[in-house]
């Protein structure tokens, strides 16, 4: 009996029990699926906070999204649109989700996944950025702001929702988009008149210089305007424009950027509307010499030079093309300007063969004015900062007071609007009366952002004269005078050795070597040789110092002379034994070269110090040097 | 001589404060320090003690005298862990974020020692009235307890005190919270401070009693 | 390594006790002795590691293939409660040394609520600890309860033999007790803090 209540008071306890959990249950879980639900999809329900858990988040993949950035649509009938779409931020892809109601508003936006620089790109991820979109019209987010020093990001982030907006429109707001054939009918009816008709005659014209199509436009009477459809390399990619000049004036008439794949924010502006529009009368002269304004606040450098270069080309086909002007060839450009330097009429006679030609000169010739040689000009070639493509000018020397008097650049492939413009004209100015001392020097424009154009130009024109000194000149370009050392420095080096004596001249001379001494003892015997020598390492000023090979004990010694290197970072190495102190000339690591052979010296490379690797590396080159040198010139037996 | 019936008021009050669950007795301890982070997760574990401890006294009460001895234990157990799946259920349908600040503590509230020892101790020896008075007055002393503890941790731990949502009052910078008090470790500390005062005050109001 | 991992987690850095707050009242009520702390360390292991095994079997094949996981703490609660007394009735009948040492502590046990805690957490809320989509395997699950339960062992043993060191000193009268115990465990918290650093 006890044993039955217990049984029956359990089952009806826990059958109570299971019934209110049940009932609970039945009404709880709709909720909490609910908002499981939303949280599953807290991003969908961010950027368009009128969705609700019944409503179907079915991606809608009917779509063609090919054009677009867009990876993924959502409509829910009546209420709005999410969208999901990506784009090239500036180290990663960004994707983000935007919702449209339907009464064209943008209802949220979201960044789902960016991996851009903190601070930078990545603040596209932000509140500040996200909570501008909310309310804003789709068809006109421009008061939206991105982050100055993120155009790439923020730009990118604009570019890719117009598209998406674009989209939209098309789509499901019933907008009719223009084709792009249709958008590049409008613009070339826009730069030139209206009804104007367009007729192709591309045929009738050997095209060059970037240009691909050339149609005029008729206005039912008469062609009043000639289009051009032009394409160029810029910093990104090819940039395609039309541009339109008119058939009386021959002046620019207008504009447009047909396709512009440039770095978004920076050599994209050239497709701002504020920057075409000073094409829309523009004198001929002003394209022919790049004379355009640059959107303010830009820095584009290249997409610009290479905008103006393509101009100036276009402009000298129109000119051949209809004005009847008669473009000069490349041979006739290069005999006028080398007329323009020297003198008019000039007799040149190519006497190359009679001269060694070294350091990229490769044509030497004379300018005669019709009785003495006057001039001579070298026409040389130099590596810039394109390494692909070298450099090639020529420079014309008086032979009077050997000053230079010209210079030109035939051909170079630098960056447009950095290094390329060398070969502008403002740049030869400077060079039509340059004392020779000035080119030595290098006494010329850097011109600021190409000094590695101009850096190689200077060691090119270094090379030029002193090739002029030598031929023209007569100046032999002989061996330094060796520099005495002290017999007490010399003594730290050698110490058994009594007298010193100067042997520099009898070898072959060695940029390094300053002096070079054999040492005797007392019975008048050699006991060594010491190489005084000179290197540049980190510090300002050149290591000066004393290497010897004991002929007697058959090993070398180091004395560093002076120094200014610096020494700090090696202690920061484990590598490095610093405990003889911070200062070069004391570190246990120029042990390296004491007491060894020179054998060992040249068969067993001594390791740079990390942290110090030029003052090491240059230490440990320029004692191979000497020792394979010592070893080459069989001094003193060459040990 | 037998002992007086108390009456509903002072069964109500012994619980709220004389025989104060958290800082008395030490029962439900887990909970007390797990979710006193913030004024408002302590409030919401308050308020599912309330739920639950209320309701067990009553239905504990009303079987009482049907339930046999030996088994007893068991029925309490299922009979809290049902109303504890209930509340569980309710509060992640409407307060779900408050349901997954109190994590795993929500169902803990099976074990609290302070759940099974009222219907143990009261609830399985009175009447369905008292026992109510009984669980709401032990429950209320219970949520003030950790309500106390959690207003002084999120206050200088966190610099804020949230009652609930967006409800938030930020009141000391950041410079000068005390961080460690809202990690972990702080309980243990803010609530060892506020026993060893507690227990100052009622040792010497019990002198002054000793002395009259 | 994985499991390494887990056990690591669990015996340190997420130290029951002192981090989850989980199996307060014996912690503080039962550890003023280094031998009755360890006699309770034992027998919690033992019970967590047996029960969180069934609970998770439980949970795997019947809960949830029949849609009624919402019952967990139910069937949780009960399941311990029997088993503890199933344990207790078995070490009674077979070994009457193990009873003197466990007896005692066994019912306490299962008001415990790390028990019940962390069959809870390996199953309803396996995510949070095993990481969201892991495949959580009975192994893991045996090595996080032992773990947990050599933890919990560790801190109650080390905590009574302090307490036992502290009686030696004058505390001050209200902080006698509890409250100097809780500052104690203050200590020891931020000192397992350290280990988080290690993982």
């Amino acid at each position: 009996m006890k044993h039955i209540t217990i049984v029956v008071t359990l089952s009806i306890v826990v059958l109570v029990a299971s019934v209110m959990v049940f009932f609970v249950e039945a009404w709880t879980t709709p909720i909490i699926d609910d908002y499981n639900f939303e949280q599953a999809n807290l991003a969908k329900f961010e950027v368009l906070p009128l969705l609700e858990g019944s409503d179907s988040l079915e991606a809608d993949l009917s779509y063609d999204f090919t054009g677009t950035s867009i990876t993924e649509v959502i409509v829910i009938p009546g209420k709005g649109y999410i969208y999901t779409a990506e784009f090239q931020g500036f180290q990663s892809i960004i994707t983000y989700m935007v919702g449209f109601d339907t009464n064209g508003n943008i209802t949220g936006y979201k960044t789902l996944i960016q991996g851009d620089t903190p601070g930078l790109g990545a603040e596209i991820a932000k509140d500040w950025y996200k909570d501008q979109f909310p309310g804003v019209s789709i068809n006109d987010f421009s008061e939206i702001d991105g982050l100055v020093g993120a155009t790439i990001t923020f730009g990118g982030s604009a570019a890719s929702l117009s598209k998406v907006v674009d989209f939209h429109n098309s789509t499901f707001e019933g907008v009719v988009l223009e084709t792009p054939a249709e958008k590049l009918a409008r613009w070339k009816k826009e730069i030139t008149i209206d009804n104007a008709v367009i007729t192709d005659v591309s045929g009738d014209y050997t095209l060059s210089g970037g240009i691909s199509r050339i149609e005029f436009a008729n206005d039912g009477s008469k062609d009043v305007a000639v289009i051009y459809t032009v394409d160029f390399e810029g910093y990104a990619g090819i940039v395609e424009y039309i541009i339109a000049l008119d058939l009386v004036t021959n002046d620019v008439i207008g504009l447009r950027i047909v396709t512009n794949e440039e770095t978004a924010g920076i050599g994209s502006v050239i497709s701002e509307e504020s920057f075409q529009t000073q094409f829309d009368a523009m004198l001929q002269i002003d394209a022919l010499n790049g004379n355009i304004d640059e959107v303010a606040g830009s820095s584009a450098p290249i997409t610009y030079g290479a905008l103006k270069g393509s101009l100036t080309e276009l402009i000298n086909f129109h000119k051949s093309a209809f004005e009847g002007e008669v473009i000069e060839t490349f041979n006739e450009k290069i005999l006028r300007w080398k007329n323009e330097i020297t003198v008019d009429n000039a007799i040149i006679t190519d006497v190359s063969l009679d001269y060694t030609l070294t350091d990229g000169i490769y044509k030497v010739e004379l300018v005669n004015n019709g009785s003495t040689d006057v001039a001579v000009i070298y026409t040389t070639e130099f590596i810039g900062y394109n390494p692909s493509e070298t450099v090639v000018y020529f420079i014309a020397f008086d032979l009077v007071t050997n000053d230079i008097i010209g210079f030109r650049v035939m051909y170079q492939s630098e960056t447009p609007g950095l290094g390329a413009k060398i070969a502008d004209d403002s740049y030869f100015v400077q060079f039509d009366d340059l004392l020779q001392a000035d080119a030595l020097a290098g006494n010329i424009d850097d011109l600021a952002g190409a000094t590695i154009t101009t850096g190689g130009l200077k060691t090119s024109l270094v090379d030029v004269v002193n090739f002029h000194k030598v031929e023209f000149q007569g100046e032999v370009i002989g061996i330094p005078d060796p520099v005495e050392m002290s017999d007490a420095n010399l003594l730290l080096a050698l110490p058994d050795a009594v007298t010193f004596t100067s042997v520099y001249g009898d070898y072959t001379y060695l940029e390094d070597i300053l002096n070079i001494y054999e040492a005797k003892n007392a019975a008048d015997e050699v006991v060594g040789y010491i190489y005084y020598g000179h290197v540049k390492g980190y510090g300002a000023d050149n290591i000066e110092f004393l290497f010897s090979t004991d002929k007697v004990t058959n090993t070398v010694e180091i004395v560093i002379l002076n120094d200014t290197q610096s020494w700090d970072l090696a202690d920061e190495y484990a590598n490095y034994d610093g405990s003889a102190g911070l200062d070069f000339n004391t570190s246990t690591w120029l042990e390296n070269f004491e007491g060894t052979t020179l054998q060992m010296l040249l068969t067993t490379p001594v390791d740079t110090v990390a942290g110090v690797s030029t003052t090491t590396g240059a230490m440990i080159s320029v004692i191979e040097t000497i020792a394979q040198y010592h070893t080459d010139e069989s001094i003193g037996g060459g040990n | 001589m037998p002992r007086r019936e108390k009456s509903i008021r002072e069964i109500f009050s012994n619980g709220l404060l004389k025989q104060n669950p958290t800082f008395v007795q030490f029962l439900g301890m887990c909970p007390t320090l797990a979710v006193t982070k913030s004024v408002e997760s302590a409030l919401g574990m308050g308020a599912g003690v309330i739920f639950v401890l209320v309701l067990s006294n009553i239905a504990v009460s009303l079987v009482r005298n049907y339930v046999p001895k030996e088994v007893r234990i068991p029925i309490y157990i299922v009979i809290i862990a049902s109303l504890v799946t209930v509340l569980e259920m309710i509060m992640k349908a409407f307060v779900p974020d408050l349901a997954a600040s109190l994590g795993t503590f929500l169902s803990l509230i099976v074990v609290n020692c302070l759940i099974l020892g009222r219907a143990e101790a009261f609830a399985s020896k009175n009447g369905p009235l008292k026992s109510a008075a009984d669980g709401l007055g032990m429950a209320l002393g219970f949520t003030g307890g950790i309500v106390l503890i959690a207003f002084f941790r999120e206050l200088l731990g966190a610099g804020s005190i949230t009652i609930w949502g967006s409800l938030k009052l930020d009141l000391i910078p950041e410079l000068y919270q005390v961080n460690i008090l809202v990690q972990s470790a702080g309980a243990f500390l803010v609530f060892g401070i506020l026993v060893s005062q507690i227990n100052k005050y009622r040792m010497n109001k019990a002198d002054r009693n000793e002395e009259v | 390594m994985e499991l390494i991992a887990i056990a690591f987690g669990a015996i340190f850095v997420n130290n029951v006790v002192l981090q989850q707050f989980y199996g307060l009242c014996p912690f503080l009520g039962v550890s003023t002795k280094k031998s009755s702390a360890l006699s309770m360390g034992m027998a919690v292991t033992f019970v967590i590691t047996l029960s969180t095994i069934i609970a998770f079997l439980l949970y795997d094949l019947v809960l949830v293939p029949n849609n009624i996981t919402y019952l967990s703490t139910i069937v949780f609660i009960l399941v311990i409660a029997s088993f503890v007394q199933l344990v207790e009735m078995f070490i009674k009948k077979f070994s009457a040394p193990l009873y003197s040492a466990l007896g005692v502590y066994l019912p306490l046990i299962t008001t415990n609520c790390a028990v019940l805690g962390v069959a809870i957490d390996t199953t309803v809320n396996g995510s949070k600890i095993f990481g969201v989509g892991t495949d959580v395997t009975l192994i893991m699950v045996t090595v996080y309860a032992l773990g947990i339960s050599i933890g919990y062992s560790l801190v109650i043993f080390l905590f009574s033999a302090i307490r036992e060191e502290m009686d030696a000193y004058p505390i001050k009268r209200n902080w006698q007790g509890i409250p100097i115990a809780l500052i104690t465990a203050f200590i020891m918290a931020m000192v397992f803090y350290g280990f988080g650093g290690i993982v």
